[in-house]
Parts: C-alpha cells; structure tokens; sequence
C-alpha cells in the first residue's frame, strides 16, 4: 500500500538521493560514533575491543583536548574573521565601475580553484627563511628572522594567512552577489536624505547583506574548522604541537599513534562542537529574520 | 516543429545511435577475442619506502621487472614518501590488500611492525622442490663475500626475532661529520682534519663563525622529520653507547647524561648562534642543499648521499680525497664518557604476516637483496660498500678512496642490537620529535621532554607470525 502512495507522491524523485545520502553520509556517521566506543589500531581494523567510555575519558582527561580546542579557535576564529572582512571590502570594491573590472573579476578566483596542496606548498616556499620572497627578503627587511612557520607564537597564525588567501575569494563572490541584489534604490532614497557612504553602508548594505553574511560565516567557520590539508602540509602540526588543531590531531592520533578509538572519540566530540556552534548561527539567523 | 524538421532529427538521432553502437560493438568485439595473456597465478604487492621516480626507485622497479619475467609471479609496486607510509600502509590494510613485503627505514621503522606482529619469520620458507628459500648465509651471498663484510655491518642490517630472520638489508648507510674543505681554508683550519669530539667541533664552529662568516658553521635541521629522530639517536649513542632500553624493558633515554647531550647541541643554535637559522623550518633534504650551495661547513650526514647531491648538481670531483669538496670522518665522540661510534643504517626489507603468498614473497626479497642486486645501484644511490666481486663496478671503482675512506672507518654498526626480542616504541615516535621541538624552543626542559618521552612509550615483546 505504501508502494502504491509512493507511486504517487513527489518524494519517489528524492528516493535514489535518500539512499546515496544514507550510504555515504549517514552510515558513515553513524559508525563514526560506534567506533568510538572500541579500541582498534588502523593496522588490524577487524581487531575491535569495546571499551566503554574509556576512549572519552582519555581524550578529555589527557589534556590535548584543552590544546586543540584552543588552536582550533584561534585558527577558525583567525580565518574567519580575516576572509570575511577582505572578502566583503573586495566585493565592495567590484561593485564599483573601473577599467578592468571583468579581468580583476575573474584573477580574484585563482587562490579559490588553486588545489590545496599547490597553494599551501606554494606559501611554504614563499615562507621558507633560507629561499622564500616572504620569509628572506620581506620580513627580514621589517627585522623579522626566521620563518613564520617554525615560531611557536606565530606558526598557526602563519597558516591563517594562507586560509584568508584560499577563502576570500569564496566570501567575496557570495558577498558581491549579495549586493548586486541589493535594489538600487533604497542607495538612491538614502542619498536624498543626505546620507553618506558610511551611513549607508552601515544602513543598507549590511542589513541587507546579513543573510548572504550569515550562510558565508557558517560555510566558513566549518570549512575551516574542518580543514586538515593546509595546516598539515604547513607545518604537520608543529613546531612542537602548536599548530595541532583538532583534524590534525585526529589524524596523528588515528594514523600516526595507532590509536583509532582515541581518535574516532576526538572527531565525535568535535562534530558535536560544531554542530552546537552551527545551530547557535541558525538561530541567531532565524531571531534576525524575525 | 514542422513534421519535416522532426523527422530529420529523429534521422540524425537514429544514425548517431546506430554509429555509437557500431563502434561500441566492434570494441567489445575486439576487447573479448583478442589473445591476453594468461594472468599471473600469484600477484604479489610491494610496499616500498621511497618516493617514486627516484634514482632508487627506478633501479628497484627494474629488478622487480625481471622478478616477474624470470618467475612468472606479478608484482605490484607502491612507492611512499617517508611522511606518507604509515597513513598508506593503513590504507592498504583497511582496504583488504595489504603488502606481502615491505622496505622500511632501518630499525626506528622496523621494530615497532615487529612489536604489532606485522612480520613473518623466513627462515623456515622452503620452495617447492624443498630447498629454503633464504637462509641467513644468503644474504650477502657466499661466505667469501660475507668475509669481506665487517661482522658489524652485518649484525646491524639484519634483524631476527626470538633467533629467527624476520627482515634483511636492502642497502646500508652511514651517519658521519662532514665538512666543506673550501669553509675551514677560509677560516684558516686544516681541511683535511676534521674534529674528532664535539668539543672540538664547538670550537671549530667558533673559528669558522669569526673568520668566515659567509658560512653557517653547522647545520641543524629540526623538522617534524625522521632526521630529528636520526640526530637523538646519534647523540644517545655516542654519548652512552647503550640500546634506548634494557633487559628488564626499562627505557634508558631519560638520564642526566643524555639530557645534557642534546642541550649541547640545542645550545649551538639557541646560545652561541652556530647553525643555520631557523633549524625548525629545516629538514635534512634542506640541509643538503644549503651544503651543496656552500652556505653549511660541518653537518652530520651520510656521505654517500651527499656526493650524489653534489655530484648531480656539478659541484664535486670526487676522483681523488685532494679534489673532492668535502672530508668525513667518524661521528663525533663526547671527551667525557662517550664514544667515538661507528654508525650504519640499513633500509631492512622484510614478508609481512598478512602476506597469503609468504614463500613467493620471500623469493621477491631475496632476489632484490642478493649481493649481485644489492650493489648494483650504480645511479649514485647505494650501499655503504662493495664485497670485492663488486668492487670494479664503475660507482665504486671510479672513487675508490671515498668507498675504502668509508669501509676503513665503518667498522661496525649502531648499538639497537639486532635481536629484536624487546622493541621499543622507536625513535622516530611522534612524541619524541614534538617534545624534542618543544624543548629546543624552550617550552619545555630537555629532561621534561625526554622524561614524558620515556614515561609514555610503550615497550613491546617482538611477535613474528609463523606462517600457515
């Protein structure tokens, strides 16, 4: 009987997605959370030992978790903030007329379709202290020594820089939809009123705009929560531990320690945190709505 | 839509369909009658630590090459970056085909497989008609070979478990001090006389900092790599000359005296300002090139490695000791307590205990590991040196001061013992090279980092899989 109201029903298109998606998102999760209940080593998967809540304990109880969770802030909050405000001031430049608007349109993509893995190689080369532009001529020139990468104060906020050069293009593509959208009118009333650039940036733009800036804060803030490629090809979570955010450390834990039950207990407490950190944004963006 | 105008699309359709399929059948036609060759019965999977397209590699896929077409067994062959093989290799267990055999980076590589129980013992391998399949004589070939071989270099490339052989040497290396000849002239010291304590090489590294500031008196590398772990363990050696445990399983790196050794060589960058300068951002592939390029006077490094990145990048003749750019000499000895050591490190290749073709992939180790292959690297990547049947071959012959300079001096290997009955965690452990960065930056003591080192690691009893 059911079958027959499929026949019916609209849902019957969505049913080859439904059971892709639950294959490959939801099963995965789920054994995600399974799996952090056992001990096993990645070299002998089949060999899987319940232990309770023993995996939970040591992640919370050892400390790390206090460490990653602090780097992990200071690199998500670093490149958020950072691609959000270069990624909205860009989009308010290409707002504007200028001669070569198209062809600068276009060059502000090439850091967003760079692979991972090129761009991060890129910078650290251009970062190395003994080769690099940036690290043997610039900042030497400031009387900085050494390479940002491999001081403890500055790796992480070294590897930050190279997320905002990945990731504004991203923000500033959405933001510039966003104030294309924008009717050009309430710009020209306010203009009547005798409002200024200020004002009515403060007044139109990011009101209107806060819907765009909303789903680009929450695509950014878990993209880069959840980015492994650059830090570990930056630094592999050195020098020492200090750039050792939670991907990072999951992987060292799952790959390089052997310890895939501790790491598995250290993802799900870490999808659970942004899960927590997205809903906040979504209520926030709902309260604003209404 | 006239009725003209569909009927010639549905014409172009149909002939676009008839053409698809037309070509579509005459290639499974052909792909389905065409004669293939019979599939191997036996497909073996070699894991091997070394980045593709390298001299090494190369030489090594060609043996493979031959394995195949002299016994009909297939091979296929995975080539891993250092920093990638243990994410691989996991991998490829996961994924139901793990290696049969595998070539890992010496016994800081080696020793934590045999303590999960990853390798297989080989001795009792026996081939169809009866005969073994490798014997421990075998393994540099007849014994007149084996004589020519100093007994150390022997003991410290291969490996057995409770008196059974579980892995063997590929190739064998040397750590030495090096040092630009044209850097000490122009500091005014001798080039041909290296120092012989660490004392002296404070001192050295002092005159070169003062009268040739050009240079970089030594090169540190401390990057989140296996060198880090190399240069604690030359150091933990020539300062105690004792395995990193002992018989009871206790870990021996934490004393006072070790500690002190690393805080030395920490304090040429971090007190007297002797290295390159940011250690932390260096690794030893970059040590090289600072070297190759003239900026390194002394470094520790293996020699044989070093005159292939000059040679390859033209700034060496090394046909006499007078020309050549660079002198080595034996790894440094502590005045107080230490000892002078002679060090070796093998790449030890080995049947893991997941293999369900063990005596086929015995017979792929031994015919890499043969002396006749062994030495053959004549691409300028290699073994230490040659047995005398090897020795006319042009990569020895054409330097024959450098390989005797070598063999005269290396007369034994490093102190792990190769009896691999307690294996510890290894050198090359993750929380060593963070805790060892740690303490160089000086967030943590060295006694602290080597401390919570010693606490943490795991001591394991070795376990080889007998095979079924």
């Amino acid at each position: 009987m059911w079958l027959q109201r499929l026949k019916g029903s609209p849902y019957r298109f969505l049913l080859l997605s439904i059971v892709i998606f639950a294959i490959f998102y939801v099963y995965p999760i789920i054994d995600t959370f399974r799996l952090s209940f056992y001990t096993f080593p990645m070299t002998n998967i089949g060999n899987q030992r319940f232990v309770g809540f023993q995996n939970f304990f040591e992640v919370f109880g050892s400390g790390r978790l206090y460490h990653t969770t602090i780097l992990t802030l200071e690199w998500t909050v670093t490149s958020v903030v950072g691609s959000m405000l270069f990624g909205l001031g860009i989009a308010l430049l290409l707002s504007e007329e200028f001669p070569g608007r198209g062809l600068v349109r276009t060059l502000i993509l090439a850091p967003w379709i760079f692979p991972e893995l090129v761009g991060a190689s890129m910078w650290k080369i251009t970062m190395n202290s003994e080769y690099g532009l940036l690290g043997n001529i610039i900042l030497p020139a400031f009387g900085f020594r050494g390479s940002l990468l491999s001081s403890p104060e500055t790796a992480i906020f070294a590897c930050s820089i190279v997320r905002i050069w990945k990731l504004t293009p991203f923000v500033a593509l959405m933001c510039l939809a966003g104030i294309q959208a924008i009717e050009v009118e309430l710009y020209e009333a306010a203009s009547l009123d005798g409002a200024g650039s200020f004002n009515k940036f403060r007044h139109i733009t990011i009101p209107q705009l806060s819907p765009v800036l909303l789903v680009a804060l929450i695509l950014a803030t878990v993209w880069t929560a959840n980015q492994f490629d650059i830090v570990y090809i930056l630094t592999r979570g050195g020098p020492g531990d200090a750039t050792k955010i939670a991907v990072v450390d999951i992987y060292s834990l799952a790959f390089i320690e052997n310890s895939a039950g501790i790491a598995q207990a250290e993802a799900v407490v870490f999808v659970i945190a942004l899960i927590v950190i997205s809903a906040l944004y979504y209520r926030g963006m709902r309260g604003k709505q209404s | 839509m006239s009725k003209k105008a569909i009927s010639k699309m549905l014409a172009i359709v149909a002939i676009i369909i008839v053409a698809v399929a037309a070509i579509g059948g005459g290639l499974a036609y052909y792909y389905l009658t065409r004669p293939v060759a019979p599939e191997a019965e036996v497909t073996l999977r070699a894991f091997m630590l070394m980045p593709a397209d390298t001299p090494g590699s190369v030489v090594l896929q060609g043996y493979m090459d031959k394995f195949e077409n002299e016994t009909g067994i297939n091979v296929e062959s995975t080539y891993v970056a250092y920093e990638e093989w243990k994410r691989a290799w996991s991998a490829m267990i996961a994924a139901g085909t793990p290696p049969d055999i595998q070539l890992l980076a010496g016994p800081t590589e080696f020793l934590p497989e045999c303590a999960i129980g990853a390798v297989a013992y080989m001795n009792d391998l026996k081939m169809p008609d009866g005969s073994a399949v490798y014997d421990g004589q075998q393994i540099f070939g007849s014994s007149a070979r084996l004589a020519a071989i100093p007994q150390g270099l022997i003991e410290s490339s291969t490996f057995s478990v409770n008196g059974k052989l579980v892995g063997v040497p590929l190739d064998v290396g040397t750590s030495m001090l090096v040092w630009n000849k044209q850097a000490f002239i122009d500091a005014g010291l001798d080039p041909n006389n290296g120092p012989d304590t660490w004392e002296e090489v404070l001192a050295d590294a002092l005159t070169i900092k003062a009268n040739a500031p050009a240079y970089y008196p030594f090169g540190l590398p401390m990057a989140r790599e296996w060198n880090l772990a190399r240069y604690f363990e030359i150091l933990y050696y020539s300062k105690t000359g004792q395995p990193i445990i002992d018989e009871n399983g206790k870990v021996l790196v934490n004393t006072t005296d070790v500690a002190d050794a690393v805080q030395w060589f920490f304090d040429l960058h971090n007190v007297h300002d002797l290295t390159n300068p940011d250690p932390i951002d260096v690794n030893q592939y970059d040590n090289r090139a600072l070297f190759r390029d003239g900026k390194i006077a002394m470094m520790i490094e293996s020699p044989h490695f070093l005159k292939a990145v000059m040679e390859s990048a033209g700034k060496g003749n090394f046909s006499t000791a007078e020309t050549s750019p660079f002198g080595f000499s034996l790894v440094p000895a502590w005045e107080i307590g230490g000892r002078r050591i002679s060090w070796t490190l093998a790449d030890i290749m080995y049947v893991t205990a997941y293999s369900k073709h063990k005596v086929e992939a015995a017979q792929l180790v031994e015919y890499l590991t043969r002396s006749k292959n062994l030495y053959d690297f004549n691409s300028g990547w290699g073994t230490l040196y040659p047995t005398t049947e090897m020795a006319d071959k042009p990569y020895y012959a054409n330097n024959k001061w450098f390989w005797d300079k070598i063999k005269e001096q290396v007369t034994g290997g490093n102190a792990m013992g190769t009896d691999a009955g307690l294996i510890e965690a290894g050198f090359a452990d993750d929380l060593l090279m963070t805790n060892l960065q740690k303490a160089f930056m000086g967030q943590i003591t060295v006694k602290e980092a080597l401390d919570d080192y010693a606490q943490k690691v795991t001591v394991k009893e070795a376990t080889a899989r007998e095979f079924l």
